[in-house]
């Protein structure tokens, strides 16, 4: 199963139960225009084979995000691919193709949640792609001839993949401020804006967003080698790049400068506070050391990691029956899975 | 042709003799890693929710629901899950979850426990150190309902053929050129998937010493899939031309109003209801 | 026209044919076809024989207007087939009904979520009703044997078994030639023979087929004409 591949996808695929279903709903509301304007641009200027270029481009994508790229030291890690599409084939073919593979990993794998989609579709499958494709259209043209294209190509995707990494970050960060219980108690993402944006953009700046930049580079290299009229029909047909003056950029690269742009002084503003509020939590661990144990004596009370404690308000025999339910039936898993493993470790049949 | 070179006539002397070669030591597992991820991926799709393998009681009865409805219920019951702010409600979708499963052929169970442990368990521990910033609740509310979500999801997805879930989206107004092209996409990820496999095996058989130069390899290999994907596309949009597409695709209609149908939507009412009981 | 010339005339041919494919990147153009003729009669069965890229794969894209000559002429019916005339959307509907094309490659040939659709999906699109739709579906899943498949997902098929959805969903579309590259290719005895029999059957009611393929035992079990496609030499 793909489960155990999770720990390295989790950093950009929101599962749910992180975000409340009010911002996922906001997300799939801004998404479906966003979809819908996608979805015609490649209807209308592709050729009759649209149908099936999408499929082969959203699995593309979808086997781009479970692909093990080399890392130093013999470990790997994964890119989303979403900036090598855009640069390949344009932003809005991106949009379409990685929602597919988004949509196919939620519902078929279990990967990434169904109620954060909407999210997920926005960071990756629409600010990643069209922001990459920004930024490689406007060196594409502002630099000089020679490492250019590499270099507009490395820019397009580490600038893509944190601006996604960073619309995560904001996503989960703002969570634990808008939606907690009376006791203070995060319903969803706990950690506050000051810890999710370094948690997500120190290794996306240093590692991540790195990899996906080379992984970018060499792929495109690669078709640029072997079918180099692809690389250069993405150029001259789509960005106008090679041909035009500024006005010759079009739409696409508009939309990603200026989400750039907009994602740009909200990056400072959340980093410049969340060094700030850094400093704030340092300083409370630094003179807390002996404050926490006290809390924990004064009844931080463990109860709270136990169901009955959140079970408050149910008549006691509802809340014995429950878990009694919940008791019989994971003994019942347990010895059964049991069961199972024995019987197809002596005969391979059973299972 | 490159490579043919020299006299086609003279055989080169070199290959008459057997090479010593020891190779050095090579640390990187990537290949190894890759072919393990596309070889369980391909597994699961060659598999595509086969309901004949893992089919109880309880799934037979719920194969009667339509697959729209079904899609429905688990949206609904994800939501339910996260909108209710005490763990009452989750407590008691967990007894109902677990109570299923615990009734289920054993393969069956064993995919959607270890999926939802897994994801569980992750979801936990990311939240963990949040009990040092007074956030008691969070790693223990995480685990229980990626547990929920996660093995509802999966529960779905390995007992419905894939085909019929992805029909099934039709119902929540997905529009059918989107349905359409996800249909395509699980033939094309079965098709690049294989290649792709095909390609790491040749690249591990071939990698008999160490490759400085992985990352160059990796790309290799993903350009390589690319112009696959485009050959294979222009493949498929040929056939499609001579098979007489016309742009729009026909799919049946589906019935709305039958008993289990029926039976599914006063469960989810159930459901709804005592999640707004329980708040 | 009267019916004797009718029934007369081939159902298709090519004189004169020309065709290459352009270079890339200054590469000089890959000649592919020169003057050659080649002529299909009704209720044939007729097989190219040829070493590899001799362009039996092209002359079969030709004769589905997936290519068009340099110079030449493919008529099809008495009708030229040309770029221009296929520009007309009718036309070009009404061509790719009359001629079915099996590709090589099975596995990009199928699109649709089930093989039952896939069988479907040709006489759906020619807006046949909906009974009819079904009896063909269930006709042609029994010819190929394919009846408890239906439900089943191609992706979930094995390569003998894609390679018969793909035959069955072109015979379908009921089309008067069906135009097969390699339907041998890579298949088993058992899978072999049923192809070669459902074949002889399409031919012996009176349609017509084009096979390509190495093997010589294929064209001895479809006794077919033979043409041979020599590779061009520069």
């Amino acid at each position: 199963m793909t489960t155990f591949d999770n720990t390295a996808t989790l950093a950009m695929h929101i599962p749910d139960n992180y975000l409340s279903p009010s911002t996922g709903l906001v997300f799939f509301l801004i998404m479906i225009p966003v979809w819908a304007l996608c979805l015609k641009y490649v209807m209308t200027h592709a050729n009759h084979e649209k149908m099936a270029y999408l499929g082969a481009g959203a699995a593309f994508s979808f086997l781009i995000m479970m692909f093990n790229v080399p890392c130093p030291g013999g470990t790997t890690a994964h890119a989303v691919g979403g900036s090598l599409i855009a640069i390949l084939l344009g932003p809005q073919y991106a949009t379409v193709a990685v929602s597919v593979a988004l949509l196919l990993q939620a519902l078929l794998f279990g990967d990434g949640g169904l109620i954060t989609y909407g999210a997920n579709c926005f960071n990756m499958a629409f600010v990643l792609p069209f922001v990459a494709y920004g930024v490689y259209a406007l060196l594409h043209k502002i630099l000089d001839d020679g490492w250019k294209t590499r270099v507009a190509v490395f820019a397009g995707a580490y600038i893509g993949l944190t601006a996604a990494a960073l619309m995560v970050a904001l996503e989960l960060g703002v969570q634990p401020v808008l939606f907690h219980d009376a006791a203070g108690q995060a319903l969803y993402f706990p950690y506050p804006m000051a810890i999710a944006v370094p948690a997500m953009l120190i290794p996306h700046l240093l590692m991540a967003s790195i990899v996906e930049g080379i992984v970018t580079v060499a792929v495109v290299e690669f078709v640029r080698r072997a079918a180099p009229e692809i690389v250069a029909d993405a150029v001259t047909e789509r960005g106008g790049v090679a041909t035009h003056g500024a006005g010759g950029l079009k739409t696409p690269v508009w939309i990603g400068l200026g989400a750039l742009t907009v994602i740009s002084p909200i990056g400072l503003l959340a980093t410049g506070t969340a060094y700030g509020e850094w400093g704030a939590e340092e300083f409370k661990a630094a003179t807390g050391l002996a404050y926490v144990p006290d809390r924990i004596a004064n009844g931080f009370s463990w109860n709270a990691l136990l169901p009955d404690y959140s079970m408050q308000g149910l008549p006691d025999w509802a809340g014995y029956i429950l878990c009694a339910v919940i008791g019989i039936a994971v003994m019942t898993i347990v010895f059964r899975l049991l069961g199972a493993a024995v019987g197809g470790a002596n005969g391979k049949k059973t299972a | 042709m490159t490579g043919v070179d020299g006299e086609p006539t003279s055989f080169p002397d070199w290959l008459g003799v057997s090479e010593s070669y020891e190779p050095a030591d090579d640390r990187s597992t990537f290949v190894e890693r890759n072919l393990g991820v596309f070889g369980r991926t391909l597994a699961a799709v060659a598999d595509g929710g086969q309901p004949e393998l893992v089919a109880g009681p309880i799934d037979r009865a719920l194969g009667n629901v339509s697959t729209s409805l079904r899609l429905l219920g688990l949206v609904i019951a994800i939501v339910c899950t996260n909108l209710t702010s005490n763990m009452i409600f989750d407590y008691i979708l967990l007894a109902v979850v677990l109570a299923v499963l615990a009734v289920r052929p054993v393969r069956l169970m064993r995919t959607v426990v270890f999926a939802g442990l897994g994801i569980a368990a992750l979801s936990s521990l990311v939240a963990l150190p949040a009990i040092f910033l007074g956030q008691y609740n969070s790693p223990m509310r995480l685990f229980i309902r990626a547990f929920i979500t996660v093995s509802l999801t999966v529960g779905l997805a390995r007992t419905v053929p894939w085909n019929r879930l992805i029909a099934g989206l039709r119902g929540l107004h997905v529009p059918n050129s989107v349905v359409y092209v996800c249909d395509v996409t699980i033939q094309f990820i079965d098709i690049l998937g294989r290649s792709m496999l095909s390609l790491l095996d040749s690249l591990s058989l071939r990698s008999v010493g160490r490759d400085r130069r992985k990352m160059a390899s990796a790309g290799h290999v993903l350009g390589a899939v690319f112009l696959l994907a485009n050959r294979r596309a222009r493949e498929m949009g040929e056939s499609m031309l001579c098979r007489g597409f016309e742009g729009e695709y026909r799919i049946p209609k589906q019935r709305w109003l039958t008993a289990p149908n029926a039976a599914y939507a006063a469960m989810i009412a159930a459901m709804i209801a005592a999640a707004v009981y329980f708040g | 026209m009267s019916t004797v010339r009718e029934a007369e005339r081939p159902l298709a041919e090519l004189r004169g044919a020309c065709f290459a494919y352009p270079g890339v990147e200054g590469d000089p153009p890959r000649v592919v076809l020169r003057d050659f003729d080649m002529t299909i009669g009704r209720g044939e069965s007729v097989a190219l024989l040829g070493p590899n890229g001799s362009g039996k794969t092209t002359i079969m894209r030709i004769l589905n207007g997936l290519e068009f000559l340099d110079s030449g002429e493919y008529r099809f019916d008495g009708e030229a087939i040309t770029k221009a005339a296929l520009a007309d959307k009718t036309f070009a509907r009404r061509l790719h009904q009359r001629i079915g094309f099996v590709f090589q490659n099975s596995e990009t040939q199928l699109f649709c979520p089930s093989v039952g659709e896939e069988i479907a999906f040709g006489p759906a699109q020619m807006g046949l009703p909906d009974d009819e739709i079904r009896r063909r579906t269930r006709d042609v899943l029994r010819l190929f044997e394919l009846e408890r498949f239906a439900d089943r997902a191609s992706y979930r098929l094995s390569g003998g078994e894609k390679k018969r959805v793909a035959i069955a969903c072109c015979m379908s579309l009921n089309p008067d030639l069906l135009v097969l590259d390699e339907p041998t290719d890579g298949l088993d005895e058992r899978n072999t023979a049923l192809v070669v029999r459902v074949l002889n059957r399409f031919v012996a009611a009176g349609k017509t087929i084009l096979v390509s393929t190495h093997h010589h035992d294929i064209v001895e079990a479809l006794h077919s004409r033979r043409i041979a496609v020599r590779p061009i030499e520069d």
